[in-house]
């Protein structure tokens, strides 16, 4: 049995009366001017790509001012000061706003309809993802204009960007302005991981998953490991910033290296963040074009996840030169040469693809050869610099720029753009221009060899990166000439891709094209509530296997053809097999994370340029903005009982406990938490490695008497305790007992961490004297955090028990604060054993 | 019913070989930064510089427990149940845990070629 319609399908034709009409008019976008209020991630998806690309020709304009300063030795179009922050926000705008922008926005837009889901499970997160990120990155670009860019490189290495050395505001603006849209990052791949694993059709099980989506499921989970790494690392540098505490100045006890170790050990996985989603589309596009199925699927998928964990392996690769001990760079020279093993499965499972099948002249399939080229020969150079001796000579030189670029633009930038054309049907419903397409691959296939091929050569002739001119008579005039020629020539590329996209792209709501004969579930026909029924599937290309199946989704003969509760709804499967378990409603549009969002970047952004007070306003209006969010779009309780989704399937809407979507997104936001916290022990583990025993902590300081912690601590264990005791107490049905038990756990909590922090302050220790000092009070910092969020959730909590919004079956916003609360008091628990145990166990 | 109990655990399970490598990778760059920054290179193990002893004893550890994990991947049932998802995840296991062992096994190499502190 291989086709989904062999046997009766779910549910029978004719469809009843007004089920379309109700399904329309619950998925019915708002119009004109309150645009911005919808959360359907099909639109929020199709903005973000846009905005994506908006700071990418932003970006690319930068790129091309620097390569008219280089264009002639000796220029002096732009000074040193300029081409400083130039490379700076060209490099962090394309990596930070555009790269991992723009592939968040595919997941986003592309997963729903490839797994046949209505939607994601949290629409709102991403909306509100994406308009902290649009904001705040607008905000952030245009410092450009007032000479307050950064300037100390996109990787902001210190001293170079201590207060010392950078006094003024601009390195606070990468600090702050690209620190929350990390945070911004985070929630969408929250989102990509959980929609991956729970809202995947009927039947596709983890054996039968589009490729994109592991890639995806990849993507998401390496920023779950990787950017808590450079949040924390930026939270260490905004505190020696502004309050003076020496984590990074050697003269009291610091470390500059300790920012290169926590920003590399996202800045590395970040290359593959950027790659493994574009080689992920690559393999969805390139069985299409060549109508052939994808070679080696399973081995494939191993690829994505293999080279997942292992470009974690990589991070000192970028500290060659740092004076680290030879075997341990020989470590990681052995993992740059085992991560090239997964990649270049992936090119030969291509190539053999391409062999096997009959590739057609579209434009997507210019751009992947294109891809293939640029990034084999980006791979190369890149086998080149993982030879410890070689990268000493090609170190901080325009090779490197090479290498970067090639990489860059193959692996990501080309990989997009056939995508874009590919894709572009889907939503627009008709394609893009192929003349156009095609001129623009020429002109951006030689524009970029041309920039880029010379720059190895007068690299290795010592051109040195990020420095402004150059001296005439060193034979680095032909080379810059060609490269600035090249950055010319690929920019009119851009321009009449831009230009195509303008001319032919609209969203429109479409009937259904599959301009390509594809065969995955993106292409089944769509409306605004994506396909109107959820098929079941059997293999990797229902639409190859099955050829009736479009019609039959469209007509609404598989699940879910309608809406069960008259609201926006998605089908929540097992993550493994994918067997239906739920149908979760979800919100519809809505202002609460717009407000939210700009209170975010308001609050951030303020901070930048120290106005506190505003700060603290926008963060009220944050705050107060998501907490109307929560509080009328979620755990609405089971308002019916159990709905038909058809072929006698009968599913409950409200789930709570382990299968509820919502407890798995509280436990990844823990996951990324205790990378954070991890980041945050390898702080002290460093700082008094690199100290020496008898120098950290320093003689003479002053460290509280054990008593007080362990009061501390006994009082954080109590608070656990009476979370736990809230627990049979909902179960009974005891409100006001309940109440009494979620406050105490508050009030234990607040006076432990605050018995701690005191005993500290009082035995005299200070964050500014030195780095021991500095790193304990970082440690408190974050607790206080915990602290606030704590605060804030059990208040909530308890006006939600007040209301009589949380009862024995409606339950979950307890079971989130309960699962919060432990990892809290578990973390707070560790951070005193850091603080109190660490040094002195050692000392004794 | 497997798939509606199992959560997430067989996904995570499939991992494992390069959760080794993870350890493993840690364990031995953590030993030479603590042998260097301490000045400890020069103490002796077993008549042996104790830098290469500990690294290769890590090393032959973590192969074995790679060994037995693709052991295990390769006992698991072929094709049970109708999806065959547990099938697909014990190759998944296997090419993961191979990747593993190439990685740990040149990592741990390097200790035969270079010398520890510089
Ligand atoms: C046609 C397109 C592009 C051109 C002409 C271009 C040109 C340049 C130039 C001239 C520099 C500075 C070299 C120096 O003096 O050190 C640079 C740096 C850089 N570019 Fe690009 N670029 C392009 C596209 C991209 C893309 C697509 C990305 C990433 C996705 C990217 C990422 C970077 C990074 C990370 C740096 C290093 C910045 C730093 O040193 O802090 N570039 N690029």
């Amino acid at each position: 049995m291989s086709g989904p319609s062999a046997g009766p399908l779910p549910n029978p034709l004719p469809r009843p009366d007004g089920e379309l009409a109700a399904l329309e008019r619950a998925w019915e976008g708002p119009r004109g001017w309150r645009f911005p209020t919808e959360v359907n991630n099909a639109w929020i998806g199709v903005l973000y790509l846009g905005t994506a690309l908006l700071f990418f020709v932003l970006a690319g304009l930068l790129a091309l001012l620097m390569r008219v300063q280089l264009s002639v030795a000796g220029n002096d179009l732009i000074g040193h000061d300029l081409y400083n922050q130039l490379f700076t926000t060209h490099g962090t705008v394309m990596m930070f706003l555009f790269a991992v922008p723009a592939m968040e926005a595919m997941g986003v837009y592309l997963l729903p309809a490839m797994l046949a889901a209505r939607d994601l499970p949290f629409p709102r997160l991403s909306a509100f993802a994406y308009w902290a990120y649009a904001i705040g990155g607008l905000v952030f670009f245009s410092s450009i204009f007032y000479g307050a860019a950064p300037d100390g490189g996109w990787f902001m290495n210190p001293p170079l960007t201590s207060k010392q050395y950078s006094p003024g505001v601009n390195a606070d603006f990468w600090l702050l302005g690209i620190g929350f849209i990390e945070i911004s990052a985070i929630a969408g791949a929250i989102e990509i991981i959980i929609g991956i694993l729970r809202n995947r059709a009927p039947g596709m099980t983890l054996a039968r998953m589009p490729i994109f989506a592991w890639a995806m499921l990849v993507f998401a989970g390496m920023i779950v490991f990787a950017f808590p790494a450079v949040i924390w690392g930026t939270i260490l540098l905004e505190l020696e910033r502004a309050f003076d505490w020496p984590f990074f100045r050697a003269e009291r006890g610091g470390d500059p290296l300790l920012w290169q170790h926590l920003f590399w050990f996202f800045g590395h996985p970040e290359v593959y963040i950027i790659f493994l989603p574009a080689a992920g589309m690559v393999s969805m596009i390139l069985p299409t074009m060549v109508r052939a199925r994808l070679l080696g699927y399973g081995l494939v998928a191993m690829a994505l996840v293999g080279t997942g964990f292992l470009s974690f392996g990589l991070w000192v690769h970028h500290m060659y030169a740092t004076g680290i001990p030879p075997l341990s760079l020989s470590f990681f020279s052995a993992a740059s040469f085992a991560v090239a093993v997964p990649t270049g499965i992936q090119v030969f499972a291509w190539i053999g693809t391409i062999a096997l099948g009959r590739p057609r002249a579209e434009v997507p399939m210019l751009f992947i050869l294109g891809f293939l080229f640029i990034f084999v020969l980006g791979g190369l150079t890149g086998v080149m610099v993982a030879v410890v001796p070689f990268d000493w000579q090609a170190h901080d030189t325009h090779f490197i720029v090479a290498h970067l670029h090639y990489v860059l633009i193959g692996g990501m930038v080309f990989p997009l753009i056939a995508a874009l054309y590919y894709w572009a049907p889907l939503p627009a419903g008709r394609p893009l221009s192929k003349r156009l397409g095609t001129t623009a691959f020429w002109l951006l296939f030689l524009g970029i060899n041309l920039t880029f091929f010379p720059m190895h050569i007068s690299g290795l002739m010592g051109m040195p990166r990020r420095i402004y001119t150059y001296p005439a008579g060193m034979g680095l005039d032909l080379w810059n000439q060609l490269s600035t020629a090249g950055a010319v020539i690929a920019a009119a590329g851009i321009a009449v891709i831009v230009w195509d996209l303008i001319r032919n792209f609209r969203v429109t709501n479409h009937a259904g094209v599959n301009p390509d004969g594809a065969g995955t579930l993106e292409w089944l026909p769509q409306g605004s509530y994506a396909a109107r029924s959820i098929p079941r599937v059997s293999s990797l290309e229902p639409l190859w296997d099955d050829p009736a199946l479009p019609e039959q989704v469209r007509q609404g003969q598989h699940f879910l053809p309608g809406t069960a509760t008259g609201r926006r709804e998605t089908l929540v499967t097992s993550p493994l097999e994918a067997e239906p378990q739920y149908v979760a409603i979800i919100p519809g549009p809505g202002w609460a994370h717009v407000i939210a969002a700009i209170g975010t970047a308001g609050f951030f952004l303020s901070l930048t340029v120290e106005l506190v007070w505003l700060a603290a306003a926008f963060g009220a209006v944050a705050v107060a903005a998501m907490l109307h969010w929560l509080w009328t779009g979620t755990d609405l309780g089971p308002i019916r009982d159990q709905v038909d989704i058809g072929g006698g399937l009968r599913l409950p809407v409200y789930v709570t406990g382990r299968e509820a979507v919502g407890q798995w997104a509280m436990a990844v936001l823990l996951i990324v938490d205790g990378v954070i916290f991890a980041c945050l022990a390898f702080t002290h583990g460093y700082l008094w490695l690199v100290g020496g025993d008898a120098a950290w902590p320093p003689a003479g300081t002053a460290l509280p008497d054990p008593a007080a912690p362990a009061l501390a601590a006994v009082l954080v264990a109590a608070s656990g305790g009476a979370m736990r005791l809230a627990e049979p107490l909902l179960r009974r049905g005891h409100s006001g007992l309940m109440i009494l038990a979620v406050l105490a756990a508050l009030v234990l909590l607040l006076l432990g961490l605050g018995a701690d922090l005191l005993a500290l302050w009082r035995a005299g220790l200070r964050p500014t004297a030195h780095s021991f000092g500095a790193a304990i009070y970082a440690n408190q910092f974050w607790q206080g955090l915990h602290a606030a969020a704590a605060t804030v959730m059990t208040l909530y909590l308890v006006a939600r028990i007040g209301a009589g919004l949380i009862d024995p079956v409606r339950r979950l916003t307890f079971d989130n604060v309960r699962l919060f609360w432990s990892y809290t008091a578990v973390q707070a628990l560790a951070g005193m054993a850091l603080t109190h145990l660490f040094p002195r166990g050692l000392w004794a | 019913m497997s798939g509606r109990a199992a959560g997430l655990a067989p996904l995570i399970g499939a991992t494992a070989g390069l959760i080794v490598w993870a350890l493993h990778f840690g364990a031995i760059y953590l030993a030479n930064a603590i042998a260097c920054g301490r000045g400890l290179a020069g103490h002796r193990l077993f008549g042996q510089p104790i830098i290469p002893v500990l690294i290769l004893a890590a090393t032959a550890l973590a192969l074995l427990l790679l060994l037995g994990i693709g052991m295990r991947a390769r006992r698991r049932p072929r094709v049970r149940d109708g999806a065959g998802v547990r099938h697909f995840l014990a190759r998944l296991t296997l090419a993961t845990t191979l990747l593993a062992a190439l990685a740990v096994t040149w990592e741990g190499a390097a200790v035969l070629l270079v010398g520890p502190c510089g």
